[in-house]
């Protein structure tokens, strides 16, 4: 084994110093041919640098096989784009691709040193073609190897010293010309010329639309001296020529206008000059309905305070994704057959449209695609970018709901073969007694859930105590047993994180065998469970509480029913009704003591679909029933996570993770403040347990609608609940404001939530009962692994809602709803908000602002001098749903009742929808976003447990 | 987490080795004239020098001891060493923790009670650091103290080994030590298989442990093999000489 050393020179952060590295250089590097490259195969391809980075999608393509991925590539596309190095080591990773990473610059005979004149970029084309030449000697005598290149230099220089050599395109017409579809993913930006003079020709009578890029030195400089801006850039969905940055120090930048925006995408990293404070401007109130390359100055009646605006200069990191749509609805006489240069318009409206080539136009029509971009040239209007795949067609709810998870980038493949190879057989049974697990079959255990619930994770029983006190337990899923620390199936469901129910399907965490089965508490089998068992007195004090691993065998699997029926049915004084009597009981004093100390109880429209089994089409909405057992589970869960969020940071204060809830800001319930002054409902905002007597005081006697109206909307007011380390936070951080509760933290759904299995371990570290792991105290680790699981659980709550929106409308597609109640939530200059309670969701009905008098201060309107509108008032509403452009669903809300007038007709309607869009939206975002229905269950009181529940219901 | 990728989903570290390889060695004996016994040690970019002197007088004479000679040991750093240049790293808290860790070591190793009121000074230089200069120096000071002739159970040849993502290294180089994994010295006598040093300033689970601890020994099985073989072919050199005089 031969090693020799290079020195290499290095410049840190700041100070330049010399670093000097060993390189050894081996010889016991092999080919990979018969290992992992076929020896049958017809050619080896190897790609260089540009290839990998451009052609990643025909790469990926399955018929594509036998490539040499050399070190010196490899190391080029990481530090180019991690995302495509993440995408080529999964390429690497599968079996059936036959990709072979050769370590060149590892190896004694295809090692380069580069030489004075010669560029890092001259010297990497260098060593790729040093490789290419050692491959070619050493299997000569079989299979020709093929270099792919684009560049000019490179491809001259390995031309003469007779390497094959193609360029990616000259390869996948010619050597694959048996599998056409591989055109559809040839991304062709980087074509060199004499294959496309007629595409440059045609460019080049075409001006420029944008002002150049800085480079990334000139970038780095302005940043320094400070006349540039870096932020992620925000593009606002309702205007795709508008968008704001807001940097880590100092106000909100705005970007107005197409050619201002320079060709960022919503997310990239960018740089920003300001512009001269004479043209700033403010935020635009209205709406560019189709892309245009308008200038921002026509567009502006300007109200308001004007705000620093600028303009991008560059790019410094590119959000690239894979983006679905379908094709622009307008394209022309679509033909297959035929290469296409096609408009693709995104799902996502902060998105621009697309351009691709297609030659499957036609069949592409009516179709959602994925699409991702290839490159944006300054003379273009549109970004340039190729097909993907075709997920199937528009408006079919399976292919929706799968757009709705590509968007929100939810993982929800199926578990791959090594994450499956984690689990335990599936005859796995509980042996007894285990070791370190407290035997506690003989108790009376039972679990109430809803009707077809298989995962239950959660199991209760309760007894009284010869000294008069009761003890009562909660048993959770013992889902650590088998989901060990650092296994790849620890991996996928940290990576998961959470499970995500849509409307019509359930994206599991962890596979079903542990989900629907191991892990699961169903009766009369023994089952591992996490058990804490406390003591309480008869007025629910607790007097003690102890954790424990335990065997458990449930009696009962209830539904909540059944729990229900059973409690009141006075005949029955058996076990199970003595113990879910008592249960009832205490829980409802543990609840009046948390209301005492302030835990809000808020409301949220939920509604429930009922699905037609073979459609899969909604048949009916109605709202979610709840009963007095539901809030009996959740009251311990509760009690639950409290004892174990206590247990843990008492032991490990710097390592626990932590559900926090923070107090709102005051300035968030402004505007409902205002706006219920208007119908004199007065709301102490000061703490939570002010919120909760004064919504408790609301005089609901002329409606009884109205108090839960409330409800909703100061729940809108609410801070998103997060995860936290408590090591990095302040304890004032750790409060959960909703719940009224010092420390909080999810410990009871370890089948379906990550951050239970994480608390999870460490509570049975702090038992003694697991090695308390490097990852476990690691916190670098932890923070990343908390910020991933919220930015999971944002995504899911993001993608349930979108989810539960595409049943609404097509729920409202098929059918016109005549006349609905529903109550006005806003009144506004030109329109009114309207709350459907039927159908839980509330929508915006334009009202032209010359046909009625707006009331600003009282917020009401007058409509032709007769009829005046005003806050929580009840109206009737006809719902049907509009076809807009590019198969935009909208739902359109008029009001029939009073009737007023309304100052369009129908056939604008949709554009009009689209105008009143703005005000919708942004709501929605403002506040929705932030708040959101379905967080609400975290921040309700009531409802910590119960958002599970109720999908539970809804997928069966 | 981290961001280097230390070692290849190929199975190469950073610097092309495979984690159970320990670095290129090279060494000299026999530098100064004055000391009785010196050596320079080459262990990849780590670099050291070890001298030797005594048995002799001792210098404080309280120390001494009636029925074996004291080992006095000093570890110090080249201010040239680093990549950024230092200011005097002398006598500051690590060199003085190295310092009594060596000597502990060469205690148990040397055979003291043949030299009573005597004392045995080993310097030890880093030259230039690239991560283990603590084993490189007991392996120079190992070299030394023979080179001196001054007699010992065995050789000592101590290397280290950490784990990194999981995988388990051996003799870390300078980027790979400071990736923050745990780190294990371990000084073995390799025809005794016993040890006598073994640190461990971070946490491993026992599996863990049990992997680097293997590491370490190979490591150190490694090591010696190289130093072994060099040294007899120095003494058959010397032998040789011997011979021509005679």
């Amino acid at each position: 084994m031969l090693k020799s050393k290079t020195f290499v020179k290095r410049t840190k952060k700041g100070n330049v110093v010399k670093v000097v590295k060993e390189h050894y250089l081996r010889d016991d590097i092999g080919t990979g041919v018969g290992t992992v490259l076929q020896a049958g195969a017809e050619c080896y391809v190897i790609p260089d640098t540009n290839v990998i980075l451009h052609q990643i999608t025909v790469m990926e393509n399955p018929v594509i096989t036998n490539v040499i991925v050399l070190q010196t590539v490899l190391d080029e596309v990481k530090n180019q784009n991690a995302s495509i190095y993440n995408r080529l080591r999964a390429l690497v990773g599968m079996q059936n691709k036959h990709f072979y990473v050769f370590s060149n610059e590892h190896h004694k005979e295809t090692y380069v040193e580069r030489i004075a004149s010669e560029s890092p970029n001259d010297r990497n084309d260098r060593a790729i073609r040093v490789a290419a030449l050692w491959y070619m000697r050493k299997l000569s005598e079989s299979k020709p190897v093929l270099l792919l290149t684009n560049d000019r230099a490179n491809m001259e220089k390995a031309k003469f010293e007779e390497i094959n050599v193609k360029t990616i395109q000259q390869y996948v017409r010619n050597d694959m010309k048996q599998h056409p579809q591989l055109l559809e993913f040839l991304n062709n930006s980087d074509e060199l010329e004499e294959d496309a003079e007629v595409n440059k020709s045609q460019r080049k009578t075409k001006g420029v639309l944008f002002q150049e890029h800085k480079s990334e030195a000139e970038i780095r400089r302005g940043l320094l001296s400070k006349t540039y801006i870096t932020g992620k850039l925000i593009v606002n969905r309702n205007n795709i020529n508008e968008a704001t940055i807001t940097p880590d120090h100092g106000d909100k930048i705005l970007i107005k206008g197409f050619e201002n925006i320079n060709r960022a995408i919503n997310g990239d990293i960018v740089a920003v000059e300001l512009l001269p404070r004479d043209q700033w401007t403010t935020p635009s109130t209205r709406i560019a309905q189709e892309q245009s390359v308008s200038s921002s100055s026509k567009d502006d009646h300007e109200v308001g305070d004007k705000i620093p605006t600028g303009r991008v200069v560059g790019i410094t990191k590119k959000n690239w994704r894979m983006y679905c749509g379908s094709l622009d609805e307008s394209t022309n006489d679509p033909k297959d057959g035929l290469v296409m240069r096609v408009l693709f318009s995104p799902v996502d409206r902060s998105i621009p449209k697309i351009r691709i080539s297609t030659r499957q136009c036609l069949s592409l029509m009516n179709k959602r695609i994925t699409v991702s971009i290839d490159e944006w040239k300054s003379d273009s209007k549109f970004p340039d970018g190729h097909y993907m795949s075709t997920l199937g067609d528009i408006y079919n709810t399976d292919v929706e709901s799968r757009v709705i998870l590509l968007e929100h980038d939810i993982p929800h493949y199926t578990f791959s073969e090594n994450i499956l190879n984690c689990l335990p057989q599936e005859d796995w049974k509980a042996t007894v007694p285990a070791p370190n697990r407290v035997d506690l079959r003989d108790e009376y255990v039972m679990s109430v859930d809803p009707p077809g619930c298989t995962d239950i994770d959660d199991a209760l029983h309760c007894k009284p105590l010869p000294n008069g006190n009761y003890q009562i337990g909660v048993h959770i899923a013992d889902v650590t047993h088998f989901v060990h620390e650092g296994s790849p199936l620890d991996d996928e469901a940290a990576k998961r994180g959470t499970t995500v129910y849509l409307v019509d399907r359930r994206i599991e965490m962890l596979p079903k065998l542990l989900t629907n089965n191991l892990c699961s508490l169903v009766s009369d089998v023994d089952r591992y469970a996490f058990s804490v068992i406390w003591e309480v007195d008869q007025d629910a004090q607790i007097i003690d509480v102890r954790f424990c691993k335990s065997v458990i065998r449930s009696r009962h699997s209830l539904t909540y029913e059944q729990a229900q029926n059973i409690i009141d049915d006075t005949n029955r004084d058996d076990l199970p009704a003595q113990a879910l009597r008592n249960l009832l009981k205490f829980s409802k004093l543990i609840k009046n003591r948390r209301r005492e100390a302030g835990s809000l109880s808020l409301a949220s429209p939920q509604v429930k679909f009922d699905i037609d089994r073979e459609s899969m089409n909604p048949t009916d909405v109605e709202m979610y029933q709840m009963r007095e057992t539901n809030s009996l589970v959740e009251e311990y869960m509760l009690l639950a996570n409290v004892s174990v969020a206590k247990k843990i940071l008492h032991e490990f204060p710097t390592l626990a993770c932590l559900r926090g809830h923070p107090r709102p800001a005051p300035e968030k319930f402004d505007q409902l403040l205002k706006t219920l002054s208007t119908v004199d409902v007065q709301l102490d905002t000061t703490s939570s347990k002010a919120l909760n007597d004064s919504l408790n005081a609301i005089d609901h006697s002329a409606d009884e609608y109205v108090d839960t109206l409330v409800r909703i909307l100061v729940t809108r007011c609410m801070e998103q609940a997060i995860y936290l380390v408590s090591g990095d936070h302040e304890p004032d951080a750790y409060v959960h404001y909703g719940l009224a509760a010092p420390l909080y933290t999810h410990f009871t759904s370890p089948i379906r939530r990550y951050a239970d299995v994480i608390v999870h371990r460490l509570l049975a570290c702090s038992l003694g009962l697991y090695p308390l792991s490097k990852r476990l105290t690691d916190r670098e680790l932890a923070r990343t692994i908390v910020d991933g699981l919220n930015k999971r659980n944002r995504m899911a709550q993001y993608s349930e809602r979108a989810s539960v929106e595409l049943y609404t409308n097509t729920f409202f597609a098929n059918r016109l709803v005549e006349c609905e109640d529903a109550y006005v939530v806003r009144v506004r200059s030109n329109g009114l908000i309207l709350f459907v309670p039927r159908y839980g969701f509330e929508h915006n009905v334009k009202i032209l602002e010359e046909s009625c008098q707006y009331d600003d201060a009282g917020e009401y309107m007058v409509l032709r001098d007769t009829i005046k509108i005003k806050t929580f008032q009840r109206v009737g509403v006809k719902i049907f749903v509009n076809r807009g452009k590019n198969y935009r669903r909208r739902l359109v809300m008029q009001v029939v009742e009073p009737d007023i007038m309304f100052a369009m007709d129908t056939k604008d309607l949709t554009a009009n929808m689209l105008m009143s869009g703005t005000d919708d939206d942004k709501r929605k975002e403002d506040v929705t976003d932030v708040t959101g229905d379905v967080t609400l269950f975290e921040k309700s009181s009531d409802a910590a447990s119960e958002p599970k529940n109720k999908k539970k219901k809804r997928t069966k | 987490m981290s961001k280097i990728e230390f070692i290849s989903p190929e199975g190469l570290r950073v610097d092309g080795r495979r984690p159970q390889e320990v670095r290129k060695i090279n060494y000299r004996l026999n530098l100064f004239s004055r000391a009785d016994g010196s050596a320079y040690y080459e262990q990849g970019n780590t670099r050291v020098l070890a001298a030797v002197y005594g048995p002799r007088q001792v210098t404080r004479r309280g120390a001494s001891k009636h029925d074996r000679a004291i080992i006095n040991c000093e570890y110090s750093m080249a201010t040239f060493s680093t990549g950024e240049r230092r200011k005097s790293a002398k006598r500051d808290r690590r060199s003085t923790e190295i310092s009594v860790v060596i000597r502990q070591t060469f205690e148990s190793v040397i055979l003291t009670h043949l030299y009573p009121r005597t004392q045995i000074d080993i310097f030890m230089q880093v030259l230039q650091a690239d991560g283990g200069t603590r084993c490189a120096c007991i392996n120079a000071a190992s070299l030394a103290l023979i080179d001196a002739g001054i007699p010992m159970r065995d050789f000592v040849v101590s290397c280290a080994a950490g784990m990194i993502d999981g995988v388990a290294l051996t003799d870390l180089n300078y980027i790979e030590d400071s990736a923050g994994g745990p780190d294990l010295p371990l000084a073995i006598l390799p025809k005794q298989n016993k040890i006598c040093l073994l640190q461990m300033d971070s946490k491993l689970t026992i599996e863990q442990y049990e992997e680097v601890m293997q590491m370490a020994v190979e490591g150190c099985k490694q090591i010696h093999a190289v130093l072994d073989a060099k040294l007899k072919d120095v003494t058959d050199q010397l032998v040789n000489k011997r011979k021509t005089l005679l």
